[in-house]
C-alpha cells in the first residue's frame, strides 16, 4: 500500500537494531505503527516506546481491530509497521490490508517454536502462516540488520 | 549503598567493568549483563532481574547502559514496574571508575545519577589539541 515502507516482524517491537539501523535504512519514515494487542493494553510499554522514537518520527501502538481500521483508510506518512508476530501479519492480510512485503527481525526460541534460521526460530503454526504470506505473493525476508544478507524466507519452507 | 548494574549489547559491559577493575578494582554492589544474539525477551529479562536483586541493598539501583533505546536500556525499563532504577545511557569508563572508586554509603541514587551523568560528559574530550 502507498506509503508503507516496511514491515517487520520483531518480538522486542523497537529497540536498537530498530532505531540504530533500520530507521536510517530507510530514512523516509517518519511514522511508526507497532501493531500488537498485549502492547495497546499496557500503558507502562507504550511509555517506553514513545520514548524510543527519534524525534521526528511519530508513533502509535494499536491493537489489529483499531490498525485494521486505520490502514484501510490508507497512510497520509511513510510508515514502518512493526509487528510481534507472524499472526498479526496473516490477521492484517485477510483483513484485506495490502502489504507485499515483510522482513523478519526477531523471532526468539519459546515454547512451540524450532529453530528456523539461525536466530530466527518458529512453531509450525507460524511455518504455515509464512507458506500462506509466500503462497499470496508477499516478499518474506529474514534480515536481522540491514548489513547482513536477506535471506528469502520462500526458500526455507518445504 | 546505591547498587550499579552494567548492562549491553554482547560483551561490553563485563569487558568494560574488567577494564575498570584493571584501574581501580572490582565495585561494591556492582554487577553486569549482556543481550546475545540468541536470547529472547523472556531469558535476557530473567538475568537482569536477577543482577538488579543481587545489588539492590534497598538503596536502590543505577543503571548504565549502553545505548538509548537499545533492548539494555529497554529490559531494565521494564524492571521499573517493580524496583527502584535510573537508567542513564552512553556509558563510559570514567563513569564505571567514578561508581567504583566514589558511591559509598552516604551517596543517594539521586546524587550518583546526576554525577555519573556529569562525569560521562566531562570526560569526552579532545586529547592534545
Amino acid at each position: 500500500m502507498k506509503n508503507l515502507e516496511f514491515t517487520r516482524i520483531d518480538d522486542r517491537l523497537i529497540h536498537g537494531q530498530v532505531v540504530a539501523a533500520w530507521l536510517h535504512a530507510y530514512s523516509r519514515v517518519e511514522h511508526i505503527i507497532v501493531i500488537d494487542d498485549k502492547t495497546r493494553q499496557d500503558p507502562f510499554m507504550q511509555e517506553m516506546f514513545s520514548q524510543l522514537v527519534p524525534a521526528g518520527i511519530s508513533i502509535e501502538i494499536r491493537s489489529i481491530a483499531e490498525a485494521v481500521e486505520l490502514l484501510k483508510g490508507g497512510l497520509e506518512k511513510p510508515t514502518m509497521i512493526i509487528v510481534k508476530v507472524p499472526q498479526t501479519i496473516k490477521a492484517l492480510v485477510d483483513a484485506g490490508i495490502d502489504i507485499d512485503f515483510v522482513n523478519i527481525g526477531g523471532m526468539g526460541m519459546t515454547p512451540g517454536r524450532k529453530k528456523f534460521f539461525q536466530n530466527v526460530s518458529t512453531s509450525p503454526e507460524e511455518n504455515e502462516i509464512l507458506k500462506e504470506l509466500v503462497a499470496k505473493g508477499i516478499k518474506v525476508e529474514i534480515q536481522i540488520i540491514p548489513a547482513q544478507k536477506k535471506v528469502d524466507v520462500k526458500s526455507l519452507l518445504k | 549503598m546505591v547498587g550499579i548494574i552494567v548492562v549491553s549489547h554482547g560483551l561490553f559491559a563485563s569487558e568494560a567493568v574488567k577494564s575498570a577493575a584493571m584501574l581501580v578494582g572490582r565495585g561494591e554492589r556492582m554487577a553486569c549483563e549482556g543481550v546475545l544474539e540468541t536470547d529472547t525477551p523472556e531469558t535476557f529479562y530473567k538475568r537482569v532481574h536477577k543482577i538488579v536483586e543481587e545489588v539492590d541493598g534497598g538503596d536502590g539501583v543505577v543503571a548504565l547502559v549502553d545505548l538509548f533505546g537499545g533492548t539494555p536500556n529497554n529490559t531494565v525499563f521494564q524492571l521499573k514496574r517493580e524496583k527502584n532504577v535510573r537508567i542513564i545511557t552512553g556509558f563510559n569508563l570514567p563513569m564505571l571508575i567514578y561508581a567504583i572508586t566514589e558511591r559509598s554509603e552516604e551517596t543517594t541514587q539521586d546524587e550518583l545519577v546526576k554525577a555519573l551523568m556529569s562525569v560521562g560528559a566531562s570526560e569526552i574530550k579532545e586529547f592534545g589539541k
